[in-house]
């Protein structure tokens, strides 16, 4: 059972597949074209999008295209109706993003069934979903466990994604980056709070102990396949380009690059808010900070001044 | 003004229309609990939408199709 959007410009037809998914017991809502479609499923997302393609003003291929193309809605599963004989607009409804076909005239076993199918995919896909913001929670747990850097999580989010968007870098990069924000320090849950808390230096075994939260990161990510362009980025933003950070020691372009835009926002913010160790420096303090970590070979210096020029400057020194 | 279908707008929504027929009259003939008199005349409305539907699609195949051919 799930909540089901039918969309049909003839409520005849709307009603007819009501009448066929009634025994099942979903919840279904109507819609009579694809622009009012898209209002209801942003106001309150379905399980499950049933749409006729031939519709006026905003068609079937255009509304599916747009649910696919939201972040927010992308996993909602979309059947679209076509007639049996039209392979042309099963092409376009492919290329548009649709899930599954259903012909008319119905065959009312066929189309329960696989509505009842694509409503299970649907359940798995929410449970992973929610299995991901279990570890977001953790990692807000761990900030929350260390009270001097308030707001970090969020800020990283919020600079990393910024930088993956001034890069040019594609809709899944910036997602992981926004997602990496929240989620690099998800390890330091695994250290010790007599380690992590610690005002003043660190011994040699603190430091190897403080070292693992990037591996215990990863294997804590690891689990959740919807993670896996996160996980990089757990892994590796503590690592230098000269090959002298950790866990792995990687040199160069062996540092995923989402790492690196992760590593230079975090260091940055790190800098610039007061910590048990250090007290908080001024932002032109860590741009220069960043620019003679780049001159050592820690960091790519194009990367650091895509940052201080188009990030920090709209974060550090606003209006 | 006096809005004009094409031939294809047309073809689509007549078939919709008989679908719809057709498929109300299943879920009508699925209900275990009709008479024998009203079957037979539902079975008479499922007829004529089916009839209607192949009618249809003699007179109006798909561009670039003929009636019967599924594949090339």
């Amino acid at each position: 059972m799930g909540s089901v959007l039918i969309v049909d410009d003839m409520p005849g037809s709307a009603r007819l597949i009501e009448s066929l998914l009634a025994p099942d017991g979903h919840t279904i809502r109507t819609a009579g074209d694809g622009g009012e479609a898209l209002e209801l499923v942003r106001g309150a997302p379905p399980d499950l999008v049933l749409m006729d393609v031939m519709m006026p003003l905003v068609d079937g291929f255009e509304a599916c295209r747009a649910i696919k193309q939201n972040p927010e809605t992308r996993l909602i599963p979309v059947v679209l109706v076509t007639s049996l004989d039209d392979t042309d607009s099963r092409v376009r409804g492919i290329e548009a993003g649709a899930d599954d076909f259903v012909s008319k005239p119905f065959n009312g076993v066929e189309l329960r069934a696989r509505v009842r199918s694509l409503l299970r995919i649907k359940q798995y896909t929410d449970e992973l979903d929610s299995a991901e913001s279990v570890i977001v929670s953790l990692a807000l747990t761990i900030e929350a466990r260390d009270g001097t850097t308030g707001g970090h999580c969020q800020r990283l989010s919020r600079y990393g994604s910024a930088l993956g968007r001034v890069l040019g870098l594609d809709a899944d990069a910036v997602s992981a980056l926004s997602r990496g924000g929240f989620l690099h320090d998800v390890g330091k849950v695994g250290i010790p709070d007599a380690v992590l808390l610690k005002p003043g230096p660190l011994t040699v075994t603190e430091y190897a102990l403080m070292h693992e939260h990037t591996v215990i990161g990863d294997r804590l990510c690891g689990t959740l396949r919807s993670l896996r362009n996160v996980r990089p980025i757990v892994r590796h933003h503590h690592e230098r380009l000269d090959g002298s950070g950790y866990p792995d020691g990687l040199r160069g372009d062996a540092v995923p690059l989402l790492a690196q835009v992760m590593s230079i926002a975090d260091a940055f913010d790190a800098m610039t808010t007061a910590r048990p160790y250090l007290p908080a420096r001024p932002a032109a303090w860590a741009a220069e900070e960043l620019r003679r970590e780049a001159s050592r070979g820690w960091r790519r210096m194009d990367l650091v001044d895509a940052f201080l020029d188009k990030v920090a400057q709209s974060i550090a020194f606003p209006g | 003004m006096t809005a004009v279908m094409t031939d294809e707008r047309a073809r689509h929504d007549l078939k919709n229309q008989l679908a719809i027929i057709r498929g109300f009259a299943e879920l009508l003939l699925a209900d275990a609990t009709e008479s024998q008199q009203r079957r037979r005349d539902l079975e008479e409305i499922h007829k004529a939408a089916v009839s209607a539907l192949a009618l249809l699609d003699r007179l109006y195949p798909v561009a670039g199709t003929e009636p019967g051919e599924h594949a090339r």
